[in-house]
């Protein structure tokens, strides 16, 4: 590159700059009108820079004032959602005659299939985890459990024989858990505290005006048992029902 | 460039805090080799006009995206020249080589010394049409616009030293060019 200061070079430097003068160069007169227009063009343009970077500051303010707001919502929902977690865990984790007892249970009913077969089955189920609860309470002398347990275990039965009315295939189910469920129950009557024991003689009670009801006829008259309906099993025996004080008297059957 | 660096830079930063005056000056600066370098590549003389027009209009939108670090303003200003002209000439196919630019006779000088003048710009004008076309467009940059190295750089987004090296090889062969056709005209 040592020729870049070769003296013909310069020469034909300058020779170029002189064509791009007197050739290329802008008339005067043409420049002059073009400038007029750019500089008015230019005070529209940073006019309406300014007034864009002033709506521009008021939605960042306006933003920042929602982020806030926004901020505190959603901190509120998460704190929100945060205790109701915990309090479902501690529900779910209480046992019968603990504070939450009631909580748990209702979430049991609530979290149980929408109808059907699913449904019927369910509610046997949860039939059987109450008499569970309850033999548990009865085993450590918690008056108070029992009684809960067997309070829960009355309510199921209402809900349970509500939905099987009409329906004899779930009536023959409630049924058979029915007559088992009585049985125990009748079972733990001698060894239940006395505080719990109104309760249980309830549900005992309870439970064979619910045998009753689904042994019998189908509520609803248009449905007709199926053809190949296995034979309902026998009402229970009055006789091994309980014979607790509440209920030797009215029942005449004993 | 008349005005340096330093005060460019400072006009840039007026202007883009929406001074209109500051504009006008950079306008006055940069609208000579700017008109040059577009007359240079379009034929048309209202094309020229209008082409020049709609650069410093572009240069005025995209003036607050505009950063100084390491990107002189000429550079900056010359890349969007050069896209605009670049897109003019694909979408129209009416450029032209500078053989065919716009013309402005110099007046001043007596008619015997115009008249040799001419002569040479002929000359210079049928050579440059010899060049790459990336060595024409060195030419274009350096020597009709007035860039530095470094501003022909950025405007062609190429390393200086490149630049430097495509104007040494460009001037030679101008030099090659005009040599032979002196030869030529001496032997005639």
């Amino acid at each position: 590159m040592t020729d870049m200061t070769d003296p013909t070079n310069d020469e034909l430097e300058r020779l170029l700059s002189a064509y791009a003068e007197t050739h290329l160069s802008p008339d005067p007169r043409a420049a002059e009108a073009i400038r007029a227009r750019l500089i008015r063009e230019a005070g529209f343009a940073f006019d309406a820079a300014r007034d864009e970077a002033r709506h521009r500051a008021l939605r960042r303010v306006e933003q920042r004032a929602r982020w806030r707001r926004s901020g505190v919502r959603y901190g509120l929902l998460a704190a929100t959602f945060g205790l109701s977690v915990a309090f479902t865990g501690v529900a779910l984790a209480s046992e019968a005659g603990d504070p939450l007892y009631g909580v748990r249970v209702w979430w049991e009913t609530a979290m149980l299939p929408a109808g059907g077969d699913a449904r019927a089955s369910a509610e046997i189920s949860r039939m059987d985890a109450r008499l569970v609860e309850l033999a548990a309470a009865v085993e450590s002398g918690n008056g108070n459990g029992a009684a809960a347990a067997a309070a829960a275990y009355q309510q199921i039965v209402e809900e349970a024989l509500h939905g099987a009315v009409g329906d004899d295939r779930r009536q023959m189910q409630l049924e058979d858990a029915l007559s088992r469920h009585v049985e125990v129950l009748t079972a733990l009557l001698s060894k239940v505290p006395d505080s719990a024991r109104g309760s249980i003689e309830h549900a005992i009670v309870e439970s064979g005006k619910a045998i009753e009801k689904v042994g019998g006829p189908s509520a609803d008259p248009n449905v007709k048992p199926a053809p190949d309906k296995p034979a309902r099993s026998p009402k229970p025996d009055s006789s091994a029902r309980p014979t607790g004080p509440g209920n030797s008297q009215g029942n005449p059957g004993g | 460039m008349t005005i340096d660096d330093a005060t460019i830079e400072r006009l840039v930063r007026e202007a883009q805090a929406g001074d209109p005056w500051a504009f006008g000056q950079l306008f006055d600066a940069y609208h000579g080799p700017i008109h040059r370098y577009v007359a240079s590549r379009i034929r048309n003389l209202p094309d020229v006009e209008d082409l020049t027009q709609a650069i410093f209009v572009k240069a005025l939108e995209a003036l607050p995206r505009y950063e100084a670090r390491g990107v002189p303003f000429g550079g900056w200003l010359f890349r969007l020249a050069r896209n605009t002209v670049i897109d003019h000439v694909r979408t129209t196919r009416r450029h032209g080589d500078l053989d065919e630019a716009v013309d402005h006779p110099s007046l001043d000088a007596a008619p015997d010394v115009a008249a040799l003048r001419r002569l040479d710009y002929d000359r210079v004008a049928g050579a440059l049409g010899a060049l790459t076309a990336e060595q024409h467009e060195v030419i274009r940059l350096r020597f009709f616009a007035g860039l530095s190295a470094r501003e022909a750089a950025i405007a062609m987004d190429k390393q200086e030293g490149t630049i430097r090296g495509l104007q040494f090889r460009a001037l030679a062969a101008l030099r090659r060019t005009l040599d032979q056709g002196d030869g030529d005209e001496g032997e005639t």
